[in-house]
């Protein structure tokens, strides 16, 4: 059906395939990609040959693992640099704590964020733990507002319910898991401080 | 006033929620604002509330790989349809308030400027196709501010129908078309208006601009957008319905196609078809920064339509020629077929080209301060 041996980073066929995950679309997007990830492991960030092999390697993996996820909202070229940066920064992040070579974690980027103390580490826990324990409607509300960062009218759109119910499902919600976190860390209250 | 008067008048969770997320009309909000000041029970929920957004908002707002590459394509003119405004507004608002994300909007924005990659995504821009490339410099690849998304709009419509006695391009079409330049030129289109408009970089405009709140209020989303952001950031469908763009191959294979149809046409005293496919290609020429072969395929045209009657292919022709005019510096001549071009479109009633030749003369407007 995809001749992705052919198809250019901006044909639609290319993204559509990407999208649904197709094994020669994603490899057709690493392979057209690779000249600039090399660009941005060696010369960007001055990897070792070894080293920025190493992140190579994650780099592919991540794309694999985001090909089906992928929602058309960027251009390829830059999810994917955007990938590769990311694994350059948990290969860095990693190089300091241990100064050894590099063991890569699983699903890099969240791993290693909760393992950073620069980031408000604990809220972002807690939240979503609350979150977690939300019901569904209230969850769903939520994310879409948070992670898909849609508007009460566009929740509702999708949802099929009047704005002035997101609103007040948000109010729950945001109540409940107010009521959640301080029954779970006493104290907490959502500051990050 | 009685207790139980104070009570009733509050108002429901649901609004203060609401107020926090700038989700209220202004009257609305003015209205619940109010109230806050006289109530200390609804100040108290509502100061939880905002408490609880904003930290949810840190958390759980933050931008995942593809918002980020999302927003710095967008940010960088590199492609601008994935994103609504509204979601664009309010990842940048997250950025303001994320350190996180902010740094890691600025490495991709670093990373994305590594050499070669523009040429590579660019490429497209640059059709070495040797069919229709006769004597002509190396072409370059920037679009000036002239050429911007409406004019585009001709350029692919005569080159994807505009030969071969196809028809002419309705409105529905130009807006695809335009859509479809913006989607795929939408790197070398936003810079140019964006250089043209004095916009900020765009890294610097990621950072700074980044409103405290979100922009997300009712008067925001109904003001009318300005005619250059009009042109640089329609709401676009998703980028999964048109390709707009031929590759290679196909770009030479339409212009030797248009080549020999402006041949047939003239032959056969086809006033009309020469029209057309003289459009063709100057479209293909002009894609191709090949301004002064276009500029003749355009004066064809246009003088093809005249004699055919074709108004509103006249009007595109004018149109067109006054924009490349324009990109080589013949400001006077181009004001002068744009004016042409727009009393036409007037006359005849053709709106999608007035509007096209009146965004020209705008542009030029600001060329000639």
């Amino acid at each position: 059906m995809l001749r992705s041996s052919q198809a250019g980073l901006d044909d639609l066929r290319l993204v559509q395939g990407f999208r649904a995950g197709d094994a020669e679309a994603v490899s057709r997007v690493i392979e057209l990609c690779l000249p600039q990830i090399r660009h941005v492991l060696f010369a960007q960030f001055g990897l070792s040959q070894e080293d920025g092999e190493d992140v190579l390697q994650e780099v592919r993996i991540g794309v694999w693992r985001g090909a089906g996820r992928f929602r058309a909202e960027s251009s390829l070229r830059t999810y994917v640099i955007q990938i590769a940066c990311n694994k350059v920064k948990d290969f860095t992040r990693w190089r300091r704590r241990h100064g050894q070579r590099w063991q890569p974690m699983e699903e890099n980027s969240e791993t290693a964020a909760v393992a950073d103390p620069s980031d408000r580490t604990l809220d972002k826990m807690s939240i979503e733990n609350a979150l977690n324990q939300l019901p569904a409607r209230q969850r769903q509300v939520m994310d879409l507002y948070y992670r898909g960062g849609k508007s009460y009218q566009e929740i509702a759109d999708e949802l099929g319910i009047a704005v002035g119910t997101v609103a007040s499902v948000k109010a729950d919600a945001m109540a409940a898991m107010r009521k959640i976190m301080s029954s779970e860390t006493p104290g907490a209250s959502g500051r990050s401080e | 006033m009685s207790e139980r008067n104070r009570v009733a008048a509050c108002p429901s969770a649901g609004r203060l929620v609401a107020l926090v997320d700038r989700e209220l009309d202004s009257d609305e909000e003015a209205a619940v604002r109010a109230h806050l000041e006289s109530c200390e029970r609804c100040r108290e929920l509502f100061s939880g509330l905002a408490e609880m957004a904003g930290a949810a908002e840190t958390a759980l707002g933050c931008l995942d790989d593809e918002r980020i590459a999302a927003l710095v394509d967008r940010t960088t003119g590199r492609f601008t349809g994935g994103l609504s405004d509204y979601q664009f507004d309010r990842a940048r608002a997250h950025l303001a308030q994320c350190d996180r994300c902010r740094v890691k909007v600025e490495a991709l924005t670093r990373a994305c400027r590594a050499p070669g990659s523009v040429r590579q995504w660019l490429g497209r821009l640059v059709v070495p196709a040797d069919a229709f490339r006769r004597g002509l410099r190396t072409p370059v690849l920037r679009w000036t501010a002239v050429a911007a998304v409406a004019a585009l709009g001709i350029v692919l419509t005569y080159m994807f129908g505009g030969h071969g006695g196809a028809p002419l391009p309705s409105g529905r079409d130009m807006t695809v078309a335009r859509e479809g330049a913006e989607r795929e030129y939408g790197p070398a289109i936003s810079m140019a208006v964006a250089e043209r408009s004095g916009a900020e970089p765009p890294e610097d405009g990621a950072r700074r601009d980044a409103p405290a709140v979100r922009p997300t209020d009712a008067e925001a989303v109904r003001t009318p957008p300005s005619t250059s952001d009009d042109l640089v950031a329609p709401r676009l469908a998703p980028p999964s319905q048109t390709a707009l763009m031929p590759g290679e191959d196909e770009m030479e294979s339409r212009a030797a196609a248009a080549q020999s149809d402006l041949d047939r046409a003239r032959k056969n005293g086809d006033a009309a078809g020469e029209a057309r496919a003289a459009l063709t290609l100057a479209s293909l020429c002009h894609r191709n920064e090949e301004h002064e072969e276009a500029a003749g395929y355009y004066r064809q045209a246009a003088a093809a339509a005249e004699a055919a009657e074709e108004e509103e292919l006249r009007v595109d022709a004018l149109t067109m020629l006054g924009a490349v005019l324009a990109e080589i510096g013949e400001v006077a001549q181009a004001r002068q077929e744009l004016e042409a071009a727009l009393q036409l479109a007037r006359e005849v009633g053709y709106t999608d080209g007035e509007r096209t030749a009146q965004v020209q003369l705008e542009l030029l407007g600001e060329d000639g301060e």
